[in-house]
């Protein structure tokens, strides 16, 4: 046999047990005589020709050759009293052929089955069409109607005003270059002005937010002095001069 | 409403159902027994086969459905060619056989018997329909437990998994 022959065949069984049954099958053995014959050796001769196959099925075939070598090492060794003790890999072995093989077989029965039923044809399930609901409106006179929408209009004021105020907050409205500017504006017109103050005139979070941060990045630069005697009182904020730097 | 009604309603039902539909909802809907409706029916199964009507009524589990009479598939195929149906890999078919007379049973136990990872076939069933996931096994890691569908029964030309060939142990 050459070695491509090997390598497209083994592809074609379940698996390690798969072959295992093949090989017996072959041989014209009973399961229960495998390892007096001369099919694990075949087998390790099937998985050492295997290379093109992927890694997933490659270890589980790997996995049985180890099993087959190792219960091959055991009948080699003189055997000591251990076969209550630990269980039997030969008829653990054996036990797993035969149960794999019931199952091939009822695959096999049920391929039977399938082929008769596959000339049986259904109808698709049908979507049953329910007659079109009508909504009634009864015990309601149109006063009612408008009463009942212009209390749903009244529930909704609080998400009203949210919609507004996103409109009124146009992308890049304030930014912390622009905001740097005022303050800078302001203090070089007075020299000094008040945490308050600054904030005085701030319409919306948003501009408070970008002012502080301004503010911030400013006294982070050094270009203002930040003052406050006690706790809640004004903060004072004055330009820092260069000779008040360092 | 006499035996001939029940089967006009059964069969108008059903025909306009598509779909395998519970006997007990049909048999509540007719106001009559169960049983009742089930002697009906057999009866209606053995004259559609006497007669080689083109439609049959088969059993899907605890539903009916009606369906084509095999008998005539090559000239639903001639005449319609609708979309064949396709036979399962040699990996599902194994699979399903495992999960069909070990119902219900994990993944773990089904790769246990055949020797190799079956993830895939089990997705590609489930994907299929022939398969349901069926709660979770009480053990380490609460496994995904699978069981056979009505889909699995139609596939297979079953009633029920009891009709199922008994498998051969005599080996083991």
């Amino acid at each position: 046999m050459e070695t491509y022959d090997y390598k497209v065949r083994i592809e074609q069984f379940e698996g390690p047990l798969d072959l295992l049954l093949h090989l017996v099958g072959r041989a014209r053995i009973d399961i229960e005589d495998i390892f007096v014959s001369e099919v694990t050796g075949q087998y390790l001769e099937y998985v050492s020709e295997m290379d093109s196959l992927s890694m997933e099925s490659a270890s589980e075939f790997l996995e049985m050759a180890a099993t087959l070598l190792y219960i091959k090492s055991r009948m080699i060794l003189p055997t000591e009293e251990t076969e209550t003790e630990e269980e039997d890999p030969e008829q653990e072995l054996i036990y797993r052929l035969k149960t794999y093989k019931i199952y091939k077989e009822a695959a096999e029965a049920l391929k039977g089955f399938e082929t008769k039923a596959e000339r049986v044809y259904f109808k698709l399930p049908e979507e049953i069409g329910f007659p079109e609901e009508k909504l009634m409106i009864e015990q309601m006179t149109l006063e009612g109607l408008y009463a009942a929408y212009m209390e749903v209009l009244g529930r909704q004021p609080e998400a009203e005003a949210e919609r507004i105020e996103e409109v009124e907050i146009r992308k890049d409205a304030y930014t912390i270059r622009e905001r740097s500017r005022y303050i800078l504006h302001i203090l070089n017109q007075y020299g000094m002005t008040t945490f308050g103050a600054l904030f005085s005139e701030a319409h919306t979070k948003l501009e408070v937010a970008v002012t502080f941060i301004a503010l911030l990045n400013m006294m982070h630069k050094n270009l203002v002095s930040i003052q406050q005697d006690g706790c809640f009182d004004e903060i004072y904020i004055s330009k820092r001069t260069e000779e008040a730097v360092g | 409403m006499n035996d001939d009604m029940i089967a006009g309603a059964l069969e108008s039902i059903l025909f306009m159902a598509g779909d395998a539909v519970e006997i007990s909802d049909i048999a509540a809907t007719l106001e009559i027994e169960t049983e009742q409706l089930e002697s009906i029916v057999e009866q209606m199964m053995e004259k559609r086969r006497r007669e080689r009507s083109g439609l049959h009524i088969i059993r899907v589990d605890s539903k009916l459905q009606m369906c084509t009479n095999q008998e005539y598939s090559h000239y639903i195929e001639a005449a319609l060619a609708p979309v064949k149906k396709s036979r399962l890999s040699q990996s599902m078919i194994e699979t399903l056989a495992i999960i069909a007379y070990k119902q219900p049973v994990t993944r773990f136990e089904i790769e246990q018997i055949r020797g190799v990872k079956s993830s895939y076939s089990v997705a590609a069933l489930v994907e299929k329909g022939l398969i349901l996931r069926a709660g979770r096994k009480k053990t380490l890691g609460n496994p995904v437990l699978y069981v056979t569908s009505d889909e699995f029964l139609r596939h297979f030309g079953l009633r029920s998994v009891d009709e199922l060939p008994e498998l051969n142990l005599s080996e083991a």
